[in-house]
């Protein structure tokens, strides 16, 4: 089954603010026990969250434009199924937030004004694509039985250690086979490489004259455009300032107040894209380019080097002048915030490059798009992010007490129960 | 090469003093009148006797001392608003404060409020580091400088006097649970102890250096001349329950069927003598060497994931997809460590006498958040370490499950004890001399 993105995204009324918020704030606190909605109930949910962006976030830039609510939610299976039965099962939860937001009708029409307001992603991350919520808690539950049975029986099970995966499978035999792995998972690796190799290979035999006038004519126009592209970008990180205040933004508090309190956390970014259609076009090509490794190279629960995060996307906002960036991910800010500089500093720098917290007041200096700077400069990157963080009013986990490895890891013990090789590494995994 | 200007920068930055001064105390100070305290300070300096990387020690050293703020103590001294905010969050925040000590673990019976100091009713200002050569020197020293404390307006709200120094064979310090300690400690570019080719930045452990990313400097509060050759010191007072944790390892070993200095070696990761806990080995090799990084046991067959040093260090193993990419990930995390044991050694380890003891932990660090909090948080409490899924650190962790992997099957300690307790703590700034200078004069 597919994981799927919805941003859903409406305006809030003028006045309607702080009734939102009031209304939202005290569910958040209490996300296990409150009585208004029990999010656990979707069996497709994944992840959600409710945020607002303030009108003059992350500068006062935009301060014409009305707070937007966002609802997030990381699914299995079609967003329509989840809003109905979100809208079936709790119209009062779900009609009282929406009464507070702009162009609002009905219960009625409820489902359709959701739908046209879910802007989706620009670039959808997922750990492990095709892994359900149910399949996750099911392996979960195998895991932990095999642990006991293993603790249990450890010294009988050692008197023939060449029978040992034998034995648990025959203890195991009423479970059920896993569901085999979404082709792209195996295949998109190759996949990735054959268009790179296409292009490359196009691009070199027009150069030359291999594959005719036209194409050649093409393949000059390409690299042409490729210079005069380098010329405009130089041009631009020449005069572009970052951002020198020693600053802090006054939500830092508040960000820090919901962060922490469990073993994962939530990241929600908004910062003003740099004006002008060539950041913005630039920003759309990078996270086409994220998109497509996202969706062929990167299904293995590790994204560049980063193996903490289980879904993250970014979304360009309709007002095409901000970008938000969400994610859930595993253990404190420090250490994601670390891992991205350690590990993906070319990505991201590409990506947030393109962005500034106001005018004048830009991402760390950067030279030829990803290749020097950026988030390599770590101090400045991360008061950067920092600054540009909003705290969520809810957000809900499906399996808190679950790292993005362990999912990894018990499907591999699931999937090993059923196969006859590589018996050592299988063992390693219990 | 960075040159350092050693006069400048405090003496405890480069040597925690263990050869030449066997006593020490630690003073935890509150400011009542902040004018006493800063002619003090400026008199302390006047004098000489706050020691920097220069005075090296000899024979006949009799008393070292080193002296830093937390952040409220500079508040009391009037820093103004701008200057107070240039300092890092964590620092401003303090250790005691709701957000760090979730961070922290300091939780439950840890949680600030049981502290005996360091949290919002006990608060403190000002931590003096005494050393003395010798016991009747340190009588002397302690009482003349009680007495100067009465007079600089300062009240003491706790004191700790480390204990008679256990030294091995190897000349390592002995912590109670009765391994040895500080053998790991980093070797940084520039200090006048460092040697050998694997030096960290001087950036990560004093501010206004190049740092371990791209030669960036670690960010300086309030003014360069303010905050060059300064740095953050921690300091956390750790009770050991020494007599708990061996009856725990006697009676789990039992259960195991293997022996107690065996499970308790895997726990820690290294053997009592120090030596690191390696794959296929039953009995400590008493061979103690700091030059591995645990590429040759990929799986933990040794020293098992799961051990506090293979936590507090994880070196070349797990943070990266080569060797070369941990390490370098590895080293962003680093502690300069400066503490001490406490309180009397515990002559039957089995049996309890009811008398406390335990560590004084000091750490060093130009980024409390990147490097103390770091390692607490993401490597020593974390329970999803390296894989894992519910486990804490088994030697200083609180409660959680602990696996010891091995061949062809792992084995699981269900359910240890806590054996370390949270009994005090503090973030401090350790400025340079002439930052004292500054401060003594405002």
């Amino acid at each position: 089954m597919q994981q799927n993105p919805m941003t859903v995204i409406t305006a809030i009324k003028p006045n309607s603010l702080q009734a939102l918020t009031d209304y939202l704030k005290p569910i958040g606190k209490d996300i296990k026990k409150n009585d208004v909605i029990q999010f656990s109930h979707y069996q497709q949910l994944h992840y959600c969250s409710f945020f607002i962006i303030p009108s003059n976030h992350p500068s006062g830039n935009l301060s014409a434009t009305p707070a937007l609510l966002v609802f997030e939610a990381n699914i299995d299976g079609e967003i329509s199924t989840f809003i109905n039965d979100l809208i079936n099962d709790n119209s009062v939860f779900m009609n009282t937030v929406y009464s507070y937001c702009q162009d609002y009708q009905d219960n009625a029409h409820l489902g359709s004004y959701l739908l046209s307001h879910d802007y989706g992603a620009n670039a959808f991350y997922v750990a492990h694509p095709g892994q359900a919520r149910n399949v996750i808690y099911e392996q979960q539950q195998l895991r932990k039985d095999i642990e006991q049975y293993v603790d249990a029986n450890r010294s009988t099970l050692l008197e023939q250690p060449e029978k040992i995966r034998e034995t648990i499978a025959n203890h195991f035999s009423s479970t059920s086979k896993p569901k085999p792995q979404p082709f792209l998972n195996s295949n998109g690796d190759m996949i990735f490489k054959a268009i790179l190799a296409v292009l490359v290979l196009t691009l070199l035999g027009g150069l030359f004259g291999f594959l005719g006038s036209i194409a050649q004519i093409i393949a000059i126009a390409v690299l042409v455009l490729a210079a005069v592209y380098a010329i405009v970008l130089r041009s631009h990180e020449s005069s572009d300032k970052q951002d020198s205040r020693p600053w802090e933004s006054p939500n830092v508090s508040a960000v820090q107040d919901v962060e922490d309190r469990q073993l994962q956390n939530h990241l929600t970014s908004v910062i003003e894209i740099k004006s002008g259609c060539f950041r913005l076009l630039t920003l759309k090509i990078v996270l086409f380019g994220i998109n497509l490794v996202a969706k062929l190279v990167a299904t293995k629960g590790d994204l560049s080097g980063i193996v903490t995060i289980h879904f993250a996307r970014w979304v360009i906002l309709p007002d095409k002048k901000r970008l938000l960036f969400m994610s859930n991910y595993d253990g404190s800010w420090e250490n994601y915030l670390g891992e991205f500089i350690d590990h993906a500093s070319q990505g991201l720098t590409a990506v947030w490059t393109n962005t500034q917290l106001g005018e004048n007041r830009g991402f760390p200096d950067t030279k030829w798009l990803f290749l020097q700077g950026g988030s390599r400069d770590e101090q400045r990157f991360k008061a950067f992010a920092r600054n540009s963080q909003l705290a969520e009013l809810i957000w809900y986990s499906a399996y808190p007490d679950l790292s993005v490895k362990n999912i990894g890891n018990n499907r591999s013990i699931h999937e090993g129960l059923f196969s006859s090789s590589n018996l050592a590494a299988w063992l390693k995994c219990l | 090469m960075t040159t350092l200007n050693l006069q400048d920068v405090q003496g405890i930055v480069f040597s925690g003093y263990n050869k030449y001064m066997s006593c020490s105390s630690y003073y935890l100070l509150q400011i009542n009148d902040a004018k006493k305290t800063k002619a003090w300070l400026k008199n302390l300096l006047d004098q000489g006797q706050i020691t920097h990387g220069e005075d090296k020690a000899n024979d006949s050293t009799e008393n070292r001392l080193n002296l830093a703020i937390s952040y409220s103590g500079l508040e009391k001294l009037q820093l103004d608003e701008a200057s107070l905010n240039s300092f890092e969050r964590s620092y401003r925040e303090g250790m005691y404060s709701a957000h760090r000590s979730t961070l922290l673990g300091d939780q439950d019976g840890d949680a600030p409020e049981q502290w005996l100091w360091g949290n919002k009713a006990n608060s403190v200002d000002v931590l003096v580091l005494l050393f003395s050569k010798d016991a009747s020197i340190h009588a002397a020293s302690q009482k003349q400088h009680q007495a100067a404390f009465k007079k600089a307006g300062l009240s003491i709200v706790w004191h700790l006097d480390a204990g008679e120094k256990r030294q091995d064979a190897d000349g390592f310090a002995v912590e109670h649970f009765g391994f040895a300690d500080g053998i790991s400690d980093p070797i940084v570019e520039g200090f006048p102890t460092a040697s050998g080719a694997a030096a960290i930045a001087t950036g990560e452990f004093l501010l206004g250096y190049p740092n371990q990313y791209d030669g960036k400097l670690t960010q300086i509060p309030i003014s360069e001349q303010f905050g060059t050759n300064g740095t953050y010191l921690v300091l956390r007072q750790l009770k050991q329950d020494v007599a708990a944790f061996w009856t725990f390892m006697d009676e789990e070993a039992a259960r195991q069927g293997i022996t107690a200095d065996y499970l308790a070696a895997k726990m820690v990761g290294r053997w009592q003598s120090g030596a690191l806990v390696e794959p296929n080995q039953d009995t400590d090799p008493k061979t103690v060497s700091n030059d591995f990084d645990f590429s040759k046991d990929p799986d933990g067959k040794g020293c098992p994931f799961g051990a506090h040093i293979r936590r507090a260090n994880p070196r070349a193993v797990g943070l990266g997809t080569s060797d070369a990419e941990s390490l370098t990930v590895a080293n962003r995390h680093r502690l300069l460590r400066r503490g001490r044991s406490y309180g009397k050694a515990l002559e039957n380890p089995r049996s309890d006498d009811g008398q406390e003891r335990g560590l004084v932990f000091i750490c060093l660090n130009a980024n409390i958040e990147r490097q103390f909090e770091f390692v607490q948080h993401t490597w020593i409490n974390n329970v999803k370490f390296a894989g894992l899924y519910d486990e804490d650190d088994p030697l200083i962790g609180r409660v959680g499950n602990f696996t010891i992997p091995d061949e062809p099957l792992r084995r699981r300690v269900c359910g240890f004890q806590q054996f370390v307790s949270t009994q005090g703590g503090g973030y401090f700034f350790l400025p340079s001399l002439s930052a004292l200078g500054i401060l003594g004069n405002s």
